[in-house]
């Protein structure tokens, strides 16, 4: 099995390219036209290094207070609380929700749960006897190559691989029962 | 350019605007990996990637790469240039790369024990058969390094040679912000997993991306703004970007293990780390050790990878340095044209040829 992903991230629908590019140029091209009027002469001009140098002087200095802050006691001390408060409630949630279903199925949640439970277990119980049968499949093919001329001069083989098919149909059996 | 005069920044934007539509293309052309491969193993959620190449195999020993389990793994294969898996197949090494799958609500009880003693474990045993070998070498990115370290300290006679990539293992050292924030007194793990069971993801990825907000939130844009007429940056960038929100949970029970034992008990360093039955001693590791640091890793700083030469018996130990951040160290373009190289000579010295 030959994979390699190459999925939409940001799950948008196929595009053309080209099409957006000429519809997209033509919207600019009318915005260019509608403000490409020079800039008014009283506006200040700064040079762009000027600028850069400016702007890295400012965005340093907040990542600095930025660090300062997070690592202040008040900061430290709110995180703490903050985390507290929005665990509080998710557990408060939870437990209205669980109250909440308890009343409407008339106090049989705690069947439901079994249920779930056991239905849990059984699937967790079939995943593991399809690994298995992967594997003993993959083990039995591996002994019928290795084995493959003795087997047939003891005349084994067609045993062999009878067995092999019969485990190879389990897991659908098994898939199709859960499915149901 | 930002700002020259008025003219030129209307200029600047108009021409940054016209990028748009090639902006969305790259954008939805990003591709989570650069490399063909194949499932070479798969227990539950977990499936073992062997890359594909047309380098004949020169290297014996393979080499089993052991990512993190709170991001996808394929940053290590993240684009055609910028691929540390395709810098070991071009120097013949048999590549193989763990992906630990994404932990559903019923897996919140998974232990370390469980992903390391058990599925570590298995993969080990299945390359060691499936290659004719009686060792293999391992590699671990950060949590992944240290989880290979504790691997390797149980089973060192079946490690050939260990690569720690940004690996943090102690943590000593209180003046990081991550572990200001995991402190004990302001951080209750157990409250946390008690009640969410796994760790969400948003919630790990606000916190490492709250270490920088000037860098995330600002200068990531503005960097972008100023270079997105390059093509090239806007591939590097898509990929990136995709990776880095394709973000998974953690089962519960590992990350309480991992803060409680390690962020704030530092027990690794101390020969106390519980695993299961086991306490890791990391005194039994006895193979050749290269240990990878970026110089200028926030999340994992070099203070807490760089002490596990003082906890280990490896004879053969070297450490290697390149500038770089966290990340930047699997796809940083100094990383990938200086550090990897170098690497591949270190562990291909340390294998047999074929």
């Amino acid at each position: 099995m030959t994979q390699s992903s190459n999925q939409n991230p940001f799950n948008m629908p196929p595009f053309d390219p080209a099409a957006v590019q000429s519809a997209w140029q033509q919207m600019l091209g009318q915005f260019a036209r509608a403000t490409g009027q020079p800039a008014p002469a009283s506006m200040p001009e700064m040079p762009a290094e000027a600028f850069r140098q400016m702007q890295k002087a400012w965005l340093d200095a907040m990542a600095r207070w930025a660090d300062e802050y997070m690592r202040s006691p008040q900061f430290l001390e709110q995180m703490k609380k903050s985390l507290e408060g929005a665990l509080a409630m998710r557990r408060q949630v939870e437990e209205f929700i669980r109250k909440a279903t308890e009343q409407s199925y008339g106090g049989s949640l705690g069947l439901y749960d079994a249920v779930g439970a056991v239905r849990d277990a059984e699937s967790w119980l079939t995943r593991r006897l399809d690994e298995m049968d992967q594997r003993l499949v993959a083990i039995e093919a591996k002994l019928d190559g290795r084995g493959g001329k003795s087997a047939s001069r003891a005349g084994a083989g067609s045993r062999k691989a009878g067995a092999t098919k019969k485990s190879k149909k389990k897991p659908t059996k098994r898939t199709s029962k859960k499915a149901r | 350019m930002m700002l020259g005069t008025t003219e030129t920044a209307m200029q600047g934007w108009l021409e940054r605007m016209n990028m748009m539509p090639r902006v969305m293309d790259y954008a939805c052309k990003a591709r989570k990996g650069a490399t063909e491969f194949e499932v070479a193993f798969e227990s539950g959620p977990v499936k073992v990637r062997r890359y594909r190449s047309d380098v004949p195999k020169q290297h014996a020993p393979p080499l089993l790469c052991v990512f993190a389990l709170v991001n996808r793994p394929y940053v290590l294969d993240l684009l055609p240039h910028k691929s540390v898996i395709r810098q070991f197949l071009s120097r013949g090494f048999d590549v193989y790369l763990v992906d630990w799958g994404e932990p559903t609500p019923a897996d919140s009880d998974r232990t370390l024990h469980d992903y390391i003693e058990v599925h570590l474990h298995r993969i080990v045993q299945h390359l060691r058969h499936s290659c004719g070998v009686h060792q293999i070498s391992l590699m671990g990115y950060c949590m992944g390094g240290t989880m290979s370290a504790m691997y390797t300290s149980l089973h060192q006679e079946l490690i050939r040679n260990f690569i720690l990539m940004a690996a943090p293992i102690d943590w000593s050292d209180r003046s990081q912000l991550l572990a200001l924030w995991t402190d004990q007194k302001y951080f209750d793990v157990d409250n946390l997993v008690d009640t969410l069971g796994n760790v969400p993801p948003e919630f790990l990825g606000s916190s490492f991306r709250m270490l920088r907000p000037v860098d995330t939130y600002i200068n990531k844009w503005l960097g972008f703004y100023e270079r997105m007429t390059d093509e090239a940056f806007l591939e590097e960038f898509f990929a990136m970007e995709t990776w880095s929100s394709d973000d998974i949970p953690i089962a519960g029970e590992v990350y309480r293990d991992f803060v409680k034992y390690g962020l704030q008990q530092n027990l690794l360093v101390q020969g106390r780390f519980p695993l299961g039955e086991h306490r890791i001693d990391l005194r039994r590791i006895t193979c050749p050790v290269l240990n990878l640091t970026a110089d200028a890793d926030h999340l994992v700083p070099c203070g807490q990878s760089l002490p596990f030469k003082n906890f280990i018996s490896s004879a053969d130990y070297e450490a290697m340095s390149v500038r770089a951040g966290h990340i930047g160290l699997a796809v940083g373009s100094k990383a990938h044209r200086e550090l990897w190289p170098r690497v591949c000579d270190w562990l291909a010295a340390r294998s047999d040829p074929v």
